[in-house]
């Protein structure tokens, strides 16, 4: 759906992209994290076109978006971190400026604008001004407006950006609907956890460059398995020390009265088998557990420099599977 | 044809505003208060000689068309200046340009908004200078040639203010320059040209054989650029004898070619017409976000 290879944009000195590499596949709910000047916004305004790159290519569904900006517009809605709204102007004229903007018209653009200001939980003010709205309502209003012209691949810019915990989880709802209903989505935020709860992908930016981008569920296993193995033994010590010792995926051991920490870099399957040899042998264990990690560690690990050693792991354990 | 979005937008919230009504209000006011005030003195002058100066009535129609010329140059700009600045104040620009509309479109949609308000703006004006018609000396078609004529230079400064507006970033800066540019056209040119006759002037009389005649040349025809003086070459068509025009170019102890004095309403006219279209396309290409770059960016 969305291909971006080698965009490079410098802003005289800075630079804001370098070489910066994206894939993003039909339907995917993307999330695109990484500190404050990490490039998201770069990235995603020009993707909207809205910003000449430097250097590198983008398309949408195999269109160049800077040679087929028609075609791209069509299929993309852009929704930036403020709704920027006229004064004097009420809700559904909001709504019918910007359908008519895409050519969409009366009966055909009151049904569009009614059924989105529906899902977005706007419908009882559709004759409030639209400068009356609080910031959540704005924001809102903002997705309704991007959605206008149905398009198949939403880029959002960090949406919920100063919205209270009420107006996140109602955007959130609303993203997850649209993610259902086959929208590509490409969501940029600086908070990692708003996006772990509703992405099934993420991409973490950095100064410019993507330094991890994989599934939800794969990130966070290698960030599992970063984390110690922790056996809380009731009897069998011993037993449970030779066995640990001998098995190969078992980096380090360290006892503490009965629990034991283990480094293990094997499989979910490899750390049930070691579970059940120590039974069998047995061991009365009375807990077996990979405490789950953090994304946020994750996350502040890669961006105070540490990357590469996370990197690292994260290709090796790749190329292991 | 499908109405243009941002010109439907702009009519509407305009139409809310009180902005729009306090122009049109304050206009009149002033065009209003010239008006009597010179009707007032023409009267007064009836009283004492007990003679119709109609000569007075055809001063009283240029005072005021004047007057209004003065207005749509400077008025108009003030509207524009803010139209593309402001939606990047407000933060709609982009939003704008991520939809299906062309940047040629977002501007003549914006030009088109600014051309509704001239046309209001000099039509409530239409009363005061019909005040012409209670003696007469005014044809119906001058009278038509004229909103033509206000028309046209409305166009031309709401353009170039519209220009200003997508090279800068604020509204403030671009409304300066605007009105900075007008001046330098309005008297800047006639400055220069008015400076070099002085020079040749000062050469003449320091010259020996006093051969040497004071002339601004062909500077003079600078002035074409100058939307004020060809203002006056159509007025004084209307109202003089023809030869007003030529006199105002004797000042500068020049005159310009036949051809060209015969011609330099229109020839001004068309130069102001090409200026409207180029500060179209340069806007346009301003606010191009994948070509234009705009200048006070920090």
């Amino acid at each position: 759906m969305l291909d971006i290879r080698g965009l490079t944009k410098r802003y005289k000195k800075f630079v804001a992209l370098d070489h910066f590499d994206l894939h993003v596949d039909r339907g995917e709910l993307f999330g695109f994290v990484g500190p404050n000047g990490a490039g998201k916004t770069t990235t995603m305004k020009i993707v909207a076109g809205l910003l000449r790159p430097d250097g590198g290519s983008v398309t949408v569904e195999g269109h160049n978006i800077l040679k087929e900006r028609a075609y791209v517009r069509e299929c993309i809605g852009y929704m930036p971190d403020y709704a920027g709204v006229y004064d004097n102007m009420k809700v559904f004229e909001y709504m019918e400026f910007y359908a008519a903007a895409y050519q969409i018209q009366g009966l055909q653009a009151r049904e569009r604008y009614q059924q989105l200001l529906e899902m977005v939980g706007l419908s009882g003010k559709i004759n409030d001004y639209v400068e009356d709205l609080s910031r959540g309502m704005k924001q809102r209003l903002s997705l309704a407006r991007a959605l206008i012209h149905d398009p198949r691949l939403l880029i959002l810019d960090e949406p919920a950006s100063g919205l209270d915990p009420q107006s996140r989880y109602h955007l959130k709802e609303v993203l997850k609907y649209l993610s259902r209903e086959g929208k590509t989505i490409v969501i940029s935020s600086h908070i990692l956890s708003e996006l772990s709860e509703m992405c099934t992908d993420i991409g973490i930016i950095d100064k410019g460059k993507m330094i991890l981008r994989g599934s939800l569920i794969d990130i966070m296993d290698q960030v599992n398995q970063n984390n110690p193995l922790e056996i809380t033994v009731y009897d069998g010590m011993e037993e449970a020390a030779r066995i640990l010792r001998e098995h190969p995926k078992v980096q380090t051991v360290s006892f503490n009265y009965h629990k034991i920490v283990v480094n293990f870099s094997g499989s979910h399957e490899e750390e049930a088998r070691l579970l059940n040899k120590l039974v069998m042998n047995g061991v009365l264990v009375y807990e077996f557990i990979r405490r789950p990690g953090s994304l946020e560690n994750l996350f502040m690990q890669i961006t105070e420099g540490k990357e590469e050693v996370m990197i690292q792991r994260f290709h090796q354990a790749e190329e292991g599977e | 044809m499908k109405p243009n979005p941002v010109y439907q937008m702009e009519k509407m919230t305009s139409s809310r505003s009180v902005k729009m009504a306090g122009i049109i209000f304050g206009m009149n006011l002033l065009l209003t208060a010239a008006a009597l005030m010179m009707l007032y003195g023409m009267i007064r002058e009836i009283q004492y000689t007990g003679e119709i100066p109609y000569q007075s009535l055809i001063r009283l129609y240029e005072t005021i068309a004047g007057f209004e010329f003065g207005l749509v140059m400077f008025i108009v700009p003030a509207l524009t200046a803010g139209a593309v600045s402001g939606e990047r104040e407000r933060r709609t620009l982009d939003l704008l340009l991520s939809t299906r509309m062309s940047c040629r479109d977002i501007i003549v949609g914006k030009l088109a908004a600014s051309f509704r308000t001239i046309l209001i703006v000099t039509l409530s004006g239409a009363p005061v200078l019909s005040l012409v018609f209670i003696y007469g000396g005014i044809r119906e078609l001058d009278f038509i040639m004229l909103f033509l004529y206000y028309i046209m230079t409305g166009l031309f400064s709401g353009s170039l203010g519209l220009m200003m507006s997508s090279l800068f970033q604020k509204t403030s800066a671009a409304t300066a320059v605007t009105y900075t540019t007008l001046m330098i056209l309005n008297a800047g040119t006639s400055a220069v040209v008015y400076l070099i006759y002085q020079l040749s002037y000062m050469q003449a009389v320091n010259s020996a054989d006093y051969t040497v005649i004071p002339s601004a040349g062909r500077w003079v025809y600078l002035l074409l650029l100058n939307p004020a003086v060809t203002f006056y070459c159509f007025l004084t068509g209307q109202t003089g004898s023809g030869r007003e025009f030529g006199f105002l170019l004797a000042r500068y102890g020049t005159e310009a070619a036949p051809l060209m004095n015969r011609w330099w309403t229109e020839i001004g006219a068309a130069i102001q017409i090409l200026c409207t279209v180029a500060f179209i396309a340069v806007a346009a290409r301003k606010i191009n976000p994948l070509k234009g770059q705009i200048l006070d960016r920090k």
